[in-house]
C-alpha cells in the first residue's frame, strides 16, 4: 500500500487486482448490469489509482474503495436511471449456482430492487451481501448511521412487499384486468 | 408474511447469485490508463493557514479583478447586427447510432462479427485517459454502443458516444483527440479533413491495447462520437478512413432536425 501510495505502479497492479473482481461483484448488484458494473470497476480503479495519496489510513482502503465505486455506481445509476437494462441480463449471465431462491422470487427481487432508488441499493448491498455494520456503512456512504437504517428498512420493506405481492391470491389477475 | 430472518436470507442468496470476476480484458484496460495517469497529489488549502484579514484581502482583489475582465470583455464584443441564419440543429438518437454503426454483415474482408465482444463499451476504453473520461462525465456522456470484428490477426471496432447536443460533443471530441497520439505509436495524421461534421484519421506503427500497426478515425456529426479503430497484419489505415466515411454518411443522413416542435 505504501509502496503504491508513493506511485509504484507495479505495487498498485497487486493492489488493484487483489480488489477489482470485488469491485465488480458490488457494482454488479447494485447496477444490475453486467457492462455498466464493469465500466464502474474500471473507472474505480483509475480514480482510487489517482486519489491514493489522499487516503490516510491504510487500514481503511477497502471501505474508502467502496466509497469510490458508490459513488461512481449512483453517478451511472443516475444517467441510465436504472431503465435500459433488461430484467434477464444478470440471469443469463450467471451460471445458475443453487435453486435456494426459487424463479419467481429471483423475478420479483429483481424487479423489486430495479425499483429502489441507487442510496437504497447500496445499503442493501453493502449490508446484505459485504456483511457491514451500519455503523461501517454511515461511514462508506457518508450519512449518519440513523439515515443508513430507515434506508434499509424502506428498502427491504419494498423489495418485501414486491415478494409479497407476487403471491398474493389473484394477484395476477387483478392486475390485468 | 414472510419471517426477517427467512427473508434476509432469502436476500442473501440472491445477492450472492451473480457474476463475481472482472474480466482480464477489462482490468488491462484500466491498468493501460493508470499507466499514462499521475497519481493527485495531497491538496494544501492555503485559505485554512491564512488570517481573516488576508482573506478579506484577496477576496477583495479577486472582486476587482473580475470586474475589470468583465468590463474588457463587453467593450471588445462586437455590435450585435443579426449575424447569418444558424443552421437547424440536427440530432440521433442512440437507436440510430446503433443503426448506422457497420452491422454484423459488413465485416471488413477476413474478419468476422464479435457479438460477444459487441454492445455496450465503456468511456474509459474508448478515451483511453482517465482525465478525458472525466471531462465526458462533465459534459454528459450518454449512452455507448460500438461493434467489434476480428480474424486473420486484425481487431477492428466502430464505437459511438451519444450526447446531450451537438456542441458537447464537440468538446468531447476536441478533449478526445488531444490525448489520441499518446495511444499510439508512430501516429500520423492521414490530412483526412472532410469526414462527419469534425474529425481526425491518424495511422500508426503500433497501438497500445495489441501493439500492432493499423488506422484510427475520430469523428463527430450532430451530437455523437465515433471512434474506429483498425489494427492488425495487413490492415490499411485508408480501409478504416473508408469504414469511418460510410459510418459519417449513415449518420448525417440519420440525423433530424431537432427543435421546439419535435
Amino acid at each position: 500500500m505504501i509502496q503504491a501510495q508513493s506511485g509504484d505502479r507495479a505495487a498498485f497492479n497487486e493492489l488493484a487486482a487483489g480488489i477489482g473482481d470485488r469491485l465488480f461483484a458490488v457494482a454488479c448488484r447494485i447496477l444490475r448490469d453486467p457492462d455498466l458494473a464493469e465500466d464502474a470497476a474500471q473507472q474505480t480503479i483509475i480514480t482510487i489509482w489517482r486519489n491514493l495519496r489522499q487516503l490516510r489510513d491504510p487500514d481503511r482502503f477497502e471501505a474508502w474503495a467502496y466509497q469510490a465505486l458508490i459513488r461512481d455506481c449512483h453517478r451511472r445509476a443516475r444517467r441510465a436511471r436504472f431503465q435500459s437494462a433488461d430484467v434477464n441480463e444478470m440471469e443469463l449471465r450467471d451460471s445458475a449456482r443453487d435453486m435456494a431462491v426459487t424463479v419467481a422470487d429471483r423475478d420479483q427481487l429483481e424487479r423489486g430492487f430495479r425499483r429502489l432508488t441507487p442510496d437504497q441499493r447500496s445499503v442493501i448491498v453493502l449490508r446484505h451481501y459485504l456483511g457491514y455494520t451500519l455503523t461501517q456503512i454511515a461511514d462508506i456512504v457518508g450519512t449518519p448511521v440513523g439515515t443508513v437504517g430507515s434506508r434499509l428498512h424502506a428498502a427491504k420493506r419494498a423489495l418485501r412487499a414486491a415478494l409479497e405481492a407476487d403471491t398474493r391470491p389473484g394477484h395476477r389477475k387483478d392486475a390485468s384486468a | 408474511m414472510t419471517p426477517n430472518s427467512d427473508f434476509d436470507g432469502l436476500l442473501e442468496d440472491w445477492l450472492d447469485d451473480g457474476p463475481l470476476i472482472l474480466s482480464d480484458r477489462a482490468f488491462q484496460n484500466a491498468m493501460a490508463i493508470v499507466d499514462r495517469t499521475p497519481q493527485r497529489w495531497k491538496w494544501r488549502v492555503p485559505w485554512l493557514h491564512q488570517s481573516p484579514a488576508e482573506i478579506m484581502a484577496w477576496g477583495a482583489a479577486s472582486v476587482v479583478v473580475v470586474i475589470i475582465a468583465a468590463g474588457l470583455v463587453v467593450a471588445t464584443l462586437p455590435p450585435s447586427t443579426g449575424g447569418p441564419p444558424i443552421a437547424a440543429p440536427r440530432e440521433l438518437t442512440i437507436e440510430q447510432l446503433r443503426e448506422v454503426l457497420p452491422q454484423p454483415d459488413e465485416a471488413p474482408p477476413g474478419t468476422l462479427y464479435t457479438e460477444q465482444l459487441s454492445g455496450t463499451i465503456s468511456l474509459s476504453t474508448i478515451a483511453g485517459d482517465a482525465d478525458v473520461v472525466l471531462r465526458w462525465y462533465e459534459l454528459g456522456a450518454g449512452e455507448t454502443w460500438h461493434t467489434i470484428f476480428q480474424g486473420g490477426g486484425q481487431d477492428w471496432g466502430a464505437a459511438a458516444v451519444h450526447w446531450p447536443d451537438a456542441d458537447a460533443a464537440s468538446q468531447a471530441l476536441t478533449a478526445h483527440i488531444e490525448v489520441l497520439p499518446d495511444q499510439f505509436t508512430g501516429e500520423r495524421d492521414l490530412g483526412i479533413v472532410d469526414l462527419g461534421d469534425e474529425g481526425v484519421c491518424l495511422d500508426y506503427t503500433a497501438n497500445d491495447m495489441f501493439g500492432t500497426p493499423g488506422g484510427v478515425c475520430v469523428f463527430r456529426v450532430a451530437n455523437a462520437t465515433f471512434f474506429v479503430p483498425g489494427s492488425g497484419a495487413g490492415v490499411e489505415p485508408q480501409a478504416v478512413v473508408e469504414m469511418a466515411r460510410t459510418i459519417a454518411t449513415r449518420a448525417a443522413a440519420t440525423a433530424t432536425e431537432s427543435g421546439p416542435d419535435q
